[in-house]
């Protein structure tokens, strides 16, 4: 029992290494590409940010004088995250979704709290301060499961729910108003209607 | 007219993405087509486009849409669906650590979730910071339920406000609201209150929603929940609802409902999950539900086990429940397997099994598969694949395959 349970542990935390390494989440293309100094020009002199705030010209080479060489250009650049400092604070980019504006995989980005049990609890946090999720959302997020009529990739209800609807109902009958209040709704398939 | 409604469809998907450019544009659109054999052996072939569009001028104005156009092969009819149509006008231009959070009023089609409402609301919202981390909410508009979304009746209409307030770990909202159809009226009291403590030992989580009915001098509806993770990444909860339809629906809309409950239906449920530090998660939920029908008092219970595990790309969810009605008895197993392939591809695999034994004597088992395909073939291009096979009492195979392509503009 005790080798059974070592094994596994080694095993869940041998697991963990692998997958973390593939947890970076990617750019849709490198960064000097995703940023142009042209476009993003007016809405720096709007907001009085001036080339210092990003870049450090400050850094000097370790030995002065006309002979020293020259600071390697990459340590000119900003650091990555300074495009958060804009874009996750003072600037509201209307995207559906502000992260996957840059970034590819936008799973690996979701916030500690989205992870555990987060499909139940969000409709809490929503209602009582919508506000925080404007922070990387827009509504359209909430219409892809909740509003859309795709029936084709039907992801509201379960894979059987055709025969399996009738016992799920009598459980729970509220469920079903919050989108089908339609008298009609349910004889169009028990009539023959529908196929 | 079908053709011609597939031309004039075409041509706005082609011609959508060679707008001009610029960061303050989004773009999405989607085309997909399928075929599908109904259970009469009858083929269809379905088409369906997609546009969400966001647009933000130089003086903060936002123009959000989301419009579909679909012939629903199970609706089995064609229309089209404003699900989201708004405009955002700023009052000012946000709190300098979050512009997000900025006064604003909005105009149009929009999602409305105060109270224990989750709707879409042609109306007015109008959203004012008081303070940096309180206000007042204002709406008045009309209320849509989400399979609705092709009319565009005012006869309900809903006008009310709620003070918010949201500081550390308390967040309140509280206001009347006044709901008028076309007999009849409501007057509503709206309480919603969250307590979060995540800095404290547990990190408790305690919510209360309550909607007290002025006119029956009652609580119309309550939600409470408490939640805490006395194990770190091990969280409990427990849950109590009492909900029912809105008494100011018509008795049409209500019909659904009263043809299993009258009055209110009351549930109980305890979840755990368990986050494991090696990308696994584990949960479990039981819930017992209890309402009262034409026939008397009904009972439900459902139990659920679920996990998932990641590897990398590569993650298997699956999970089994058992559920019992009045309907009949059910147990449900189900397994989804998806895996990055690589950077611009992605699969997945769905297999789902329920085993049921109905009111009506229909026992057996009831059987589907579903398998998707996604491709990233250029920049800003994804091609999807998505097949599924069913098989259950009502016939052999049933079948269903849809191609989309999308085109993300930003």
């Amino acid at each position: 029992m005790l080798r059974i349970f070592i094994i596994s542990a080694f095993f869940m935390f041998g697991m963990n290494a692998i997958s973390r390494a593939g947890d970076r989440p990617e750019l849709h293309q490198p960064l000097k590409q995703l940023f142009s100094h042209l476009r993003h020009g007016d809405a720096f002199k709007e907001m009085k940010i001036s080339c210092r705030d990003c870049h450090m010209f400050s850094l000097k080479a370790k030995s002065q004088g006309p002979l020293a060489p020259d600071v390697d250009a990459r340590l000119l650049s900003p650091n990555k995250m300074v495009c958060h400092q804009c874009h996750l604070g003072k600037v509201e980019t209307p995207r559906p979704d502000q992260c996957s504006l840059c970034h590819k995989n936008t799973q690996l980005l979701r916030p500690s709290d989205h992870l555990i049990d987060w499909k139940r609890r969000h409709g809490k946090i929503s209602q009582l301060d919508g506000d925080s999720c404007k922070k990387c959302h827009a509504q359209g997020t909430c219409s892809e499961c909740h509003l859309k009529r795709k029936s084709s990739v039907n992801r509201v209800h379960r894979g059987n729910f055709r025969m399996t609807h009738s016992t799920e109902a009598r459980f729970r009958p509220n469920s079903c108003t919050v989108c089908h209040q339609s008298q009609g709704f349910c004889m169009d398939c028990h009539i023959g209607k529908r196929k | 007219m079908c053709i011609r409604l597939i031309k004039i469809l075409f041509i706005c998907w082609l011609f959508a993405p060679l707008q001009q450019a610029h960061a303050l544009t989004t773009l999405n659109t989607t085309l997909a087509s399928g075929y599908h054999r109904d259970s009469l052996k009858q083929e269809h072939l379905s088409l369906f486009y997609n546009m969400k569009y966001s647009y933000t001028s130089h003086s903060g104005i936002e123009t959000y849409l989301d419009f579909g156009i679909n012939n629903d092969f199970v609706q089995e009819e064609w229309g089209a669906y404003p699900y989201l149509l708004y405009l955002t006008l700023p009052l000012d231009k946000g709190q300098e650590s979050a512009a997000f959070r900025k006064s604003r009023v909005q105009i149009g089609r929009q999602i409305f979730l105060e109270g224990f409402a989750f709707e879409t609301l042609d109306g007015v919202v109008l959203q004012s910071y008081l303070r940096p981390d309180s206000g007042i909410i204002v709406y008045a508009g009309s209320l849509h339920v989400p399979e609705e979304t092709t009319k565009s009746s005012f006869k309900e209409q809903i006008y009310g406000s709620n003070l918010f307030f949201n500081k550390k770990m308390i967040s309140l909202k509280v206001g009347p609201a006044y709901k008028t159809n076309a007999n009849t009226e409501t007057y509503l009291f709206n309480s919603n209150a969250l307590i979060l403590a995540n800095d404290f030992w547990s990190h408790p989580m305690l919510s209360y929603k309550q909607e007290w009915n002025f006119k029956d001098k009652s609580v119309g509806q309550e939600l409470a929940e408490v939640r805490a993770a006395p194990i770190e990444n091990i969280s409990m909860g427990l849950q109590y609802s009492s909900r029912r339809p809105d008494p100011n629906f018509s008795r049409k809309r209500r019909l659904i409902y009263n043809l299993f409950a009258v009055g209110y239906e009351r549930s109980r449920a305890l979840t755990l999950d368990w986050d494991m530090p090696t990308h696994q998660h584990m949960g479990a939920r039981t819930e017992r539900i209890e309402y009262e029908s034409v026939a008397g008092k009904e009972n439900g219970e459902s139990h659920e086990l679920n996990y998932s595990f990641d590897l990398g790309s590569a993650s298997i969810s699956p999970s089994v429940r058992y559920l019992s009605s009045f309907g009949g008895e059910m147990w449900d197993y189900h397994c989804r397997f998806s895996y990055g392939v690589n950077q611009v591809t992605h699969m997945s695999l769905e297999a789902e099994m329920s085993k049921l034994d109905k009111l009506n004597s229909i026992t057996g088992y009831a059987y589907n598969a579903r398998a998707g395909l996604d491709l990233e073939f250029l920049s800003r291009w994804k091609a999807q694949a998505l097949l599924e096979i069913e098989r259950n009492h009502l016939f052999k195979v049933d079948s269903r395959l849809v191609i989309y392509a999308s085109h993300f503009y930003y």
